[in-house]
């Protein structure tokens, strides 16, 4: 039996009830633009995670995406950062100069 | 001779396997193990299969394809192969772990054809799904509190049936269905009160055919069998008529200060995905996201935490992409900033008649957005711009400035921008950003929280917006959004664009010493 329905959507406050639903504040909270860091906090957490990639070509990926979305000093901030957290034998100290 | 030697002679093996037939319990095995119970019968079920005899091994094959819904490769799989069995007992021990169990067997093949080898602790997932872990103050629902709620959703769900006729059917059926019970309708309290207290009612309405079938049409072809549960697993077809795994978890708690019920869940299946070079591969992805949360209970952390919860999640099962669909008031403006509309799926919701209509552009990309934009999207979008416009100008009491107003948001806006978007969009090339970004400079429109456009006299206006922001609001549309790490990172680029590091950890109260 296929019943064509309209699509609906479960995302937020009172996200089951028709006609109700906006939840500016559920988008503000997963955006982090709330009181909440909730962007920081995930942005922290895939820093801690990229530690775990092996694969250069992966880690080639975020550091083009950063340079193409960031301006010069906060590219180079955060190429200081990964300096710092990225372990010894991590594919990023292979690829940095790439980005000098 | 002594017949005790005779005896003693027998080889190990053959004595094992008059063992075997003179039997363990099969049955007993099968349901202890479905249940988590891995102790004796379980164990002497694993040690005897590799010494059936064919003829025990046919039938006790047999037995699981027809009581355990098992395929015929599983079944006898399962009766020989070590590895298999391990699979098996693992995710029948990690469903205990969350109080849940399997229905058969055959829902741990289908787990197995889900998951990787040695990705069987799915309880990580259910645990994760748990409103009451999640947010403060929340009571879980469990069992029959769950299959009643579930009955309160599917008629939630009538309310968006496309075809009138179609609604009026299904809502009728429904009606009859539980009043030949003595049954109110599902949404009604006193209906759940009396399937709460008298659960055989919910085991009668499993038992109608019919109603099953338009449970599983309106909730994703889900089964009224497993309403009480967490946790389901059942098989989908494709549009190729492939059998593709499905998982579904979705856990309900209640706040008992407001009764407002929060729940979370979500869905993993394959996909099967056709390569540039013609191969075929199958990828994992995640869909049916539900995060409906109670007001009360969100309170300073839990959003962080909850996605935050997801990442591993994400990373151990191998989840390669999740579908989102955007169509809370503002959600469908948010999502606009970190995807675009992802066609193939959006293809996949249309009736019968539109796909008759959209005939082979279907496969074209291009065309079958330019369909989906000029059917689905344009005309809601262009609706709401002139209630928003209407709303606006009607509040202003100056004629000159209402006119200066008028210019600029008829003229300029509605008309002469908004036509170049249009014509981007009828060919196929304009993006659900190219939309939400109409008069971006522009925020004049007010709303309250529910997301309607109000007067920005109105006491209720609380959130300011532009034009674009206020006609996309509330479209419906479908987003895929991979879940690479560098994916997630582009995700958080888009919603922060670019922001800089020392500010976003000062704002988590963590200072590097850069540079």
């Amino acid at each position: 039996m296929k019943i064509n329905k309209n699509l609906t959507s479960q995302l937020g406050r009172n996200a089951d009830q028709p006609g109700k639903g906006s939840d500016f504040a559920f988008y503000d909270w997963l955006q982090g633009t709330d009181k909440q860091p909730t962007l920081p906090k995930i942005f922290l957490w895939l820093l801690d995670d990229l530690k775990e990639e092996n694969d250069p070509a992966e880690v080639k990926k975020v550091l083009d995406l950063w340079q193409q979305s960031t301006d010069i000093n906060e590219f180079k901030n955060r190429m200081a950062l990964l300096e710092k957290i990225m372990p010894p034998h991590h594919p990023f100290h292979n690829l940095k100069n790439e980005y000098k | 001779m002594d017949t005790t030697s005779e005896a003693a002679r027998i080889p190990e093996k053959a004595k094992k396997t008059k063992d075997a037939q003179k039997g363990f319990e099969f049955t007993g095995a099968i349901e202890d193990l479905k249940t988590g119970e891995i102790g004796g019968n379980v164990k002497r079920l694993f040690e005897f299969s590799s010494l059936l005899s064919k003829d025990n091994r046919t039938k006790l094959g047999e037995h699981l394809q027809r009581y355990e819904a098992c395929s015929p490769e599983f079944a006898t799989k399962f009766l020989a192969d070590r590895r298999l069995q391990n699979r098996v007992k693992k995710i029948a021990q990690s469903l205990a772990e969350s109080d849940e169990r399997l229905l058969s067997l055959g829902e741990a093949e289908i787990c197995c054809d889900l998951m990787e080898p040695g990705k069987e602790d799915i309880s990580q997932i259910i645990e994760a799904m748990s409103p009451k872990k999640q947010f403060k103050g929340l009571v879980e629902l469990k069992g029959p509190q769950v299959a009643g709620k579930r009955l309160a959703d599917l008629w939630e769900q009538l309310k968006y049936i496309t075809d009138p006729e179609q609604g009026r059917e299904a809502t009728e059926y429904i009606q009859a269905a539980f009043k030949k019970l003595g049954l109110g309708p599902p949404n009604d309290p006193a209906t759940l009160e009396a399937l709460l207290s008298d659960p055989k009612k919910i085991d009668l309405l499993k038992r109608d055919k019919y109603l099953q079938d338009i449970y599983a049409a309106l909730l994703d072809d889900r089964s009224m069998d497993s309403m009480d549960r967490s946790v389901e697993f059942y098989w989908r077809k494709d549009e190729s008529g492939e059998k593709l795994p499905v998982m579904y978890v979705e856990r309900y708690a209640v706040n008992p200060k407001t009764e407002s019920v929060s729940k979370l869940g979500f869905e993993i299946t394959l996909e099967t995905e056709v390569r540039p070079d013609g191969t075929k591969r199958k990828k994992r992805i995640m869909q049916n996201v539900m995060i409906v949360i109670d007001e009360q209970a969100r309170g300073s952390n839990e959003g962080s935490q909850f996605l935050l919860s997801l990442m591993p999640i994400i990373n151990k099962f191998g989840i390669e992409e999740g579908e989102f669909v955007a169509n809370l008031k503002i959600g469908s403006y948010n999502w606009t900033k970190i995807a675009d509309m992802d066609v193939p799926s959006m293809v996949k919701t249309l009736s019968n008649e539109d796909l008759k209509d959209l005939g082979k552009d279907a496969e074209d990309e291009k065309k079958a957005k330019a369909f989906i934009m000029q059917h689905k999207i344009l005309p809601t979008f262009e609706k709401n711009m002139a209630i928003a416009i209407g709303i606006f100008l009607h509040s202003i009491k100056n004629p000159g400035e209402r006119q200066k107003m008028e210019q600029k948001l008829v003229k300029e806006l509605m008309e002469k921008e908004y036509g170049k978007i249009k014509e981007k969009a009828l060919a196929g090339e304009a993006a659900m950003e190219d939309l939400a970004n109409l008069g971006k400079d522009l925020r004049v429109f007010r709303f309250d929280e529910d997301g309607h456009v109000v007067a920005p006299d109105n006491p209720k206006a609380k959130i300011e917006g532009h034009l674009g922001k206020a006609a996309i609001m509330g479209i419906p549309w479908k987003a895929r959004v991979p879940l690479t790490r560098e994916a997630r990172f582009g995700m958080i680029e888009k919603l922060q664009r670019g922001s800089p590091i020392k500010a976003l950890m000062q704002k988590m109260g963590i200072l590097f010493n850069i540079g």
